[in-house]
């Protein structure tokens, strides 16, 4: 896949390229418009006007851009979880979970395994940041994890792990910073011409005879922010298109390559589309990350062609066409089978690198089995580890571990009753003792021991 | 409030008032039939509503609706309208469980609650000082 990594890697440096010449030339323009003076600098026998203000400005710009870029590079994932709402946890928090991502971390031999976050929304969505894989997070969202089954999950986490993979990561995560943060410099201009236009009395500075001067740079200033505001929006647009559909077909093969089973990603898209609900707390800037967009849940059957992601039927409808294959000529042949010949495009090197390989048959009723993810293409790969797999987890028990993964976030508090009862105590409960609703028996409240030091380490990591 | 699994459902329990929250989402867990079950629920006359204050949704705070059960003692519950779930005051669920079988063989979701509530709940105890 080395094609796609070096052009996602030259994609990305040429936004960040782009983004500081539309920073310098609006700071250049906010600058000369504020301080309309222009300085004459003989540069040997001619002499250049050097304009201060327009300077000043595009120096100002340059810092601005350096900033956003030191930003998006070191600490952009985390940014990018931080704006989702998605919260970092550990192993003992959900252990499925996090089994599901060290397998495929192995399947598509990943430097290191990426953070995991969980967002808290029942709507059902996943996404992956990062800058490469040493340094890379997947989110999913809780609803995900207690609808899907473990061939489901495995499915979607192979999907966001061969977006890392394929480094698809960096340009998303900065393209969504700069287009996030574009937006923001937009609102503040906005703002500024505002109160501006607002605290501009002429009760106390007499400023009457320069308010007529003053008026053509603000209005300069009204125009720019007017300018931003229209190109924020556009350039989101443009994120849309530039990252999206070939880049997720791509993460879908992926995805069946690494689990060795398309079927789960394909059921696993099914229930997503199925699922009504929005996610409520997501932007125009990271809506492309998903992995299925999560603005456009509504009107998912209307495939327009402005999607960032192409149609999730299509997606299932080639995933369900690989006949038996779980390779990227597989994939290859059934994107190009649904889709009329010469519509796939899966880079050389993944066709010619990855030997062809049959998917593994449908899990048995011991399905969370979800059979080793196939190392034929990683043969040198640390072997899995033969250890015995617990029963798939029924829907209800999903839904439990979920649940409590969240309770344990927010520091209940977790008594036993011998009747069968399991009593989960919020952190505000105040009574010392509570009586089992089943046997009557009176269980003493556990002191809250936990939720400091919790609280201590999330906090370190933000 | 606070929480009580037993057999993978969980429900919400006031100790204080004694009553119940189903989550929507353990309402389908819990309801084995759910065409039936919701047709129990939906089965009363609307016009018993009357006399009892909205109350908020535990989760949204959205004043809740009022929905009436069939059966003999037909029950007032809340629902939320953003569908978070159903709310049970004391007295209703005690009700539930004396004729939620007559209505039909027995559902789930009441053998569930006469599992969890061998006895029913009290009504008339001496109330608890309100926790916060």
């Amino acid at each position: 896949m080395f094609e796609l990594i070096r052009a996602n890697k030259r994609r990305s440096m040429l936004l960040m390229f782009g983004m500081l010449l539309l920073l310098l030339a609006v700071g250049f323009a906010i600058g000369f418009a504020l301080v309309p003076i222009s300085e004459p600098v003989p540069v040997g026998d001619t002499v250049l006007l050097l304009p201060i203000g327009g300077a000043i400005g595009m120096l100002i710009a340059f810092f601005i851009w350096g900033v956003q870029a030191l930003a998006a590079y070191s600490a952009g994932d985390r940014l990018l979880m931080a704006a989702a709402g998605a919260r970092e946890i550990e192993k003992r928090d959900h252990p499925r979970l996090f089994n599901v991502v060290e397998e495929m971390t192995l399947a598509a031999q990943l430097p290191k395994m990426p953070r995991v976050y969980i967002i808290e929304d029942m709507s059902l969505n996943a996404f992956a940041a990062g800058r490469d894989p040493n340094h890379a997070a997947v989110a999913v969202t809780t609803g995900l994890l207690s609808k899907l089954n473990r061939d489901q999950l495995q499915g979607v986490i192979a999907h966001e792990i061969s977006h890392i993979a394929n480094r698809d990561v960096l340009f998303m995560t900065m393209a969504s910073i700069m287009v996030g943060s574009i937006i923001m410099l937009t609102e503040m201009f906005l703002r500024m011409m505002w109160y501006s236009s607002l605290t501009g009395s002429r009760r106390y500075s007499s400023r009457r005879s320069s308010r007529s001067s003053d008026g053509g740079g603000k209005l300069i200033l009204l125009v720019i922010a007017a300018i931003l505001a229209i190109v924020a929006p556009l350039l989101a647009q443009m994120l849309y298109f530039a990252c999206s559909r070939q880049r997720e077909y791509l993460a879908d093969a992926g995805g069946a390559v690494y689990t060795r089973y398309p079927e789960g990603l394909a059921s696993a898209l099914e229930v997503i589309a199925g699922n009504p609900g929005d996610k409520k707390s997501v932007s125009k800037a990271t809506a492309p990350m998903y992995i299925v967009n999560p603005l456009e849940a509504g009107k998912r059957s209307l495939s327009a062609i402005t999607s960032t992601h192409p149609p999730i039927d299509e997606r299932v409808r080639i995933l369900r066409s690989m006949g038996g294959g779980a390779s990227f000529a597989d994939y290859a042949n059934a994107w190009n089978k649904v889709d009329g010949p010469g519509s796939a495009h899966v880079p050389a090197s993944a066709l010619a690198a990855a030997p062809t390989q049959a998917a593994r048959a449908a899990a048995p009723s011991q399905a969370g089995q979800a059979a080793a993810p196939l190392q034929a293409a990683a043969p040198q790969a640390t072997p899995r580890k033969e250890v015995p797999q617990k029963e798939e987890p029924t829907a209800r028990q999903r839904q439990r571990d979920t649940g409590d993964m969240l309770r344990r976030m927010h520091h209940y508090r977790f008594i036993n009753c011998d009747c069968g009862i399991r009593i989960k105590l919020p952190p505000e409960y105040a009574k010392p003792q509570v009586k089992c609703v089943r046997c009557g028996k009176v269980h003493n409240v556990p002191p809250q021991t936990d939720a400091p030091k919790r609280a201590k380490a999330r906090s370190r990591r933000t | 409030m606070l929480a009580i699994e037993y057999e993978e459902i969980e429900i919400d329990y006031c100790d204080t008032c004694h009553g119940i929250w189903l989550d929507e989402g353990e309402l389908d867990l819990l309801f084995g039939d759910h065409a039936m079950t919701h047709g129990f629920l939906t089965a009363g006359d609307p016009a018993n509503v009357k006399g009892e204050a909205a109350r908020p949704c535990p989760l949204c705070d959205a004043l809740m609706n009022k929905a009436v059960t069939g059966g003999p003692d037909p029950v007032v519950y809340d629902y939320c309208p953003e569908e978070h779930g159903l709310w049970f005051d004391s007295g209703e669920l005690l009700s539930i469980l004396k004729h939620g079988s007559e209505s039909g063989p027995e559902s789930p979701v009441v053998h569930w609650l006469r599992q969890v509530f061998p006895q029913s709940p009290p009504t008339t105890q001496t109330p608890t000082p309100p926790q916060v």
